[in-house]
């Protein structure tokens, strides 16, 4: 199997985000024009974007939905402020980024749990040959699986690997939202999915789902 | 290649940014434990892009909705710009209104701008701008011209006053008409 073909959602995701540009923008002067309709229009685009992010980021399950409202809220309020320096999407995750950043603040969430050894990502892989790893992608179990260990994640790898593999934005765009140096999103970004590799596969072991 | 390929290789590899794929691929060509690792990479990154099951309630949007402010939307520094030129048409009025003072209260001026409405209350202000008013009537400035200004001056302030209370009260329809 080629390299490449593990995350063929990345291109088809670009030309998905890449057409909405021309619309955004009418969608927005129509509504900076006092057509308030149309805003429910922006809802529905990006309201996938906004959950993803507010879930992923707000543990307590009866805060989402207003933080979510929130957000839109203050899209709405700032909506004549968007510039077209970035597109809408980055510009949304950006204002629900730190809405749910304002919100963990003031929970006192902790925000940088560093969980793995830095220096690991260097270790060259173990010899164990023991089990059949495909089936971590086929077994229903092990996409719960992963979403429980995504949710034990420090917020912050959450929202790199929610921005990056459900989003499917770039670096740069990830580094635009969430104001870490490119470097930072890449080494989080490795270390997250080296915690949920060896998270998964002790697990998997464990739940003996082969 | 010397011994096993790092987790960041393998991730980079699968992830298009390795510099030095084509080493990398021949390695695992011929590697069961990198191979292995990659494919358990391979698999977590797919799984990566599957969405989770979670969805807000179906009353979302309209929630939303009924949340929006009345007031229009604008731009801060649209704000900022129209208060400062707010600010800035009210300094000229008054500039000018004073400077029109002066023309006025020149002896000669005042006296025939006053004389065309009939007789004004005099008030003998020529002793203190005397200096000024002889030379703003050296300029021989026509006092009309100069009531003119002032009333267009004060006329663009009260436009201006307007256009930004519609603005405030129509929802920023008139937004982009300026």
């Amino acid at each position: 199997m080629g390299a490449k073909s593990a995350t063929p959602g990345r291109l088809g995701g670009l030309i998905k985000v890449a057409w909405p540009m021309a619309d955004d923008k009418e969608l927005i002067q129509r509504i900076l024009s006092g057509e308030r309709n149309c805003f429910r229009e922006l809802i529905t685009r990006y309201q996938r974007l906004v959950t993803h992010l507010v879930f992923r980021m707000v543990p307590v399950s009866e805060d989402r939905e207003d933080i979510c409202q929130e957000v839109f809220l203050k899209v709405y309020q700032n909506l004549a402020d968007f510039r077209y320096e970035s597109k809408l999407s980055t510009w949304i995750a950006r204002v629900a980024y730190n809405t749910c950043l304002n919100y963990i603040e003031k929970k006192k969430v902790p925000l940088y749990d560093d969980l793995v050894d830095k220096d690991s990502e260097f270790e060259p892989v173990d010899d164990d040959l023991g089990h059949q790893p495909d089936a971590i992608a086929e077994a229903a179990e092990i996409s719960e699986l992963l979403q429980v260990e995504i949710d034990r994640l420090p917020h912050q790898y959450r929202v790199l690997i929610t921005l990056y593999h459900l989003e499917e934005m770039s670096y740069t765009e990830i580094a635009g939202i969430t104001k870490l140096p490119e470097g930072t999103v890449k080494s989080y970004l490795f270390r997250a999915r080296q915690i949920l590799k060896k998270r998964l596969s002790s697990r998997y072991r464990q739940k003996d789902l082969i | 290649m010397n011994g096993h390929l790092t987790e960041r290789q393998i991730q980079e590899y699968i992830d298009g940014t390795l510099t030095d794929n084509r080493e990398t691929a021949a390695h695992l060509e011929s590697c069961a434990a990198c191979c292995k690792a990659l494919r358990q990479y391979q698999a977590l990154f797919s799984a990566l892009e599957t969405p989770p099951a979670i969805a807000l309630s179906d009353t979302f949007a309209d929630a939303v909705m009924k949340r929006l402010p009345d007031e229009a939307i604008l731009p801060a520094d649209l704000e900022r710009r129209w208060a400062a030129r707010d600010l800035l048409a009210v300094v000229s009025g008054l500039a000018v209104m004073v400077i029109a003072t002066f023309v006025f209260v020149g002896p000669t001026a005042m006296a025939r701008f006053f004389t065309s409405f009939g007789g004004w209350p005099q008030l003998d202000l020529s002793g203190t701008f005397a200096p000024i008013g002889s030379q703003i009537e050296r300029m021989n400035i026509n006092p009309t011209l100069v009531l003119f200004a002032v009333i267009t001056l004060v006329g663009i302030l009260a436009a201006d006053r307007a256009i930004v209370a519609y603005r405030r009260h129509a929802r920023g329809r008139i937004f982009h008409m300026i």
